[in-house]
């Protein structure tokens, strides 16, 4: 269990703090990442995400992998490697934030971390320390990938299985397979329809999420 | 195997996936090994624990999204 130091907490609450960048919570941690921040991180390494997947995730590229020592592999002696692109929880941290199916949105301070030469102060909320950690795209890009995941799982909990409701469902197998590769779902969705493959990953994004939806509603 | 139930184990395997990126706990992976058992009846169904041993656990039901740095103090 993670020890909150506060939670319930509403985007207007108090928060203020300045890391130190004593690099000590780029260890030990697990983080999650969706197919927008690994777009993000495969951009920022100019690989694609299929590359980016093996090489830097871990259970089906749900995480960043860390190293031997436990010390995430972006993680340089000058700090973050891929600090304009990292993910949200790394931009969030020391807060969490957690959503819930009804779109309610709130926020958890976590307890310092041992040894965190980091600064608390007293002035400021939570929505401007997340302005300053520029998380505005990571979350929109969250809640849109977790309205689709909402809708997954309550299809699955309708059908218990398709094959019941006698369902012919007309997907390609290989878009089945790959869906949360962005690139790899992407090159294969836009050859099928003929349309350029996007190079932005904001637009990249919204296509996939599109696709996706697209493919969750299908009959 | 049918379209269908090729597409409720893809979703169900993007169910658990997409939820874990995003911090959700889900069943998911019970439900691929379902969705799996019901296509060969001969195998034993069995029960599929997720990787969630150092994750705030949140039952599926409750669907929320826990965006947070996890503690993963083991090795
Ligand atoms: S992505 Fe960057 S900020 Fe996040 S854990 Fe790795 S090194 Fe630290
Ligand atoms: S442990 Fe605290 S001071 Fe050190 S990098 Fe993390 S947040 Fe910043």
């Amino acid at each position: 269990m993670i020890p909150f130091r506060r939670t319930q907490l509403q985007s207007e609450a108090q928060f203020s703090f300045s890391c130190s960048r004593c690099l000590q919570c780029c260890q030990h941690k697990k983080i999650q990442v969706n197919p927008y921040e690994i777009a993000r991180l495969a951009g920022n390494l100019a690989i694609s995400t299929t590359d980016f997947i093996a090489r830097y995730t871990t259970e089906n590229g749900s995480f960043l992998k860390f190293d031997e020592t436990n010390t995430c592999l972006f993680l340089g002696s000058d700090g973050c490697r891929v600090h304009l692109d990292r993910p949200l929880v790394c931009r969030l941290f020391p807060l969490a934030r957690h959503l819930n199916s009804m779109g309610e949105e709130w926020f958890s301070e976590l307890e310092p971390e041992e040894g965190c030469t980091g600064r608390y102060g007293s002035k400021g909320s939570i929505r401007e320390y997340l302005e300053e950690q520029g998380t505005v795209p990571f979350t929109r890009a969250a809640d849109s990938y977790l309205k689709l995941l909402w809708e997954m799982m309550d299809k699955l909990e309708d059908s218990g299985s398709g094959e019941e409701h006698g369902e012919e469902l007309d997907n390609s197998p290989d878009e089945d397979e790959v869906w949360l590769d962005m690139d790899a779902a992407m090159r294969s969705y836009c050859s099928k329809r003929e349309i350029p493959f996007p190079l932005d990953v904001e637009e990249k994004t919204r296509i996939h999420q599109n696709a996706l939806q697209q493919w969750i509603t299908k009959q | 195997m049918n379209k269908s139930t090729k597409k409720v184990i893809a979703m169900a395997a993007a169910v658990a996936s997409l939820g874990a990126s995003l911090g959700v706990a889900t069943e998911s992976q019970a439900a691929v090994e379902k969705a799996k058992a019901k296509v060969d009846t001969t195998k034993t169904k069995q029960a599929t624990q997720i990787k969630t041993a150092t994750q705030v656990k949140t039952p599926a039901a409750s669907k929320t999204s826990n965006q947070i740095k996890w503690e993963n103090k083991k090795k």
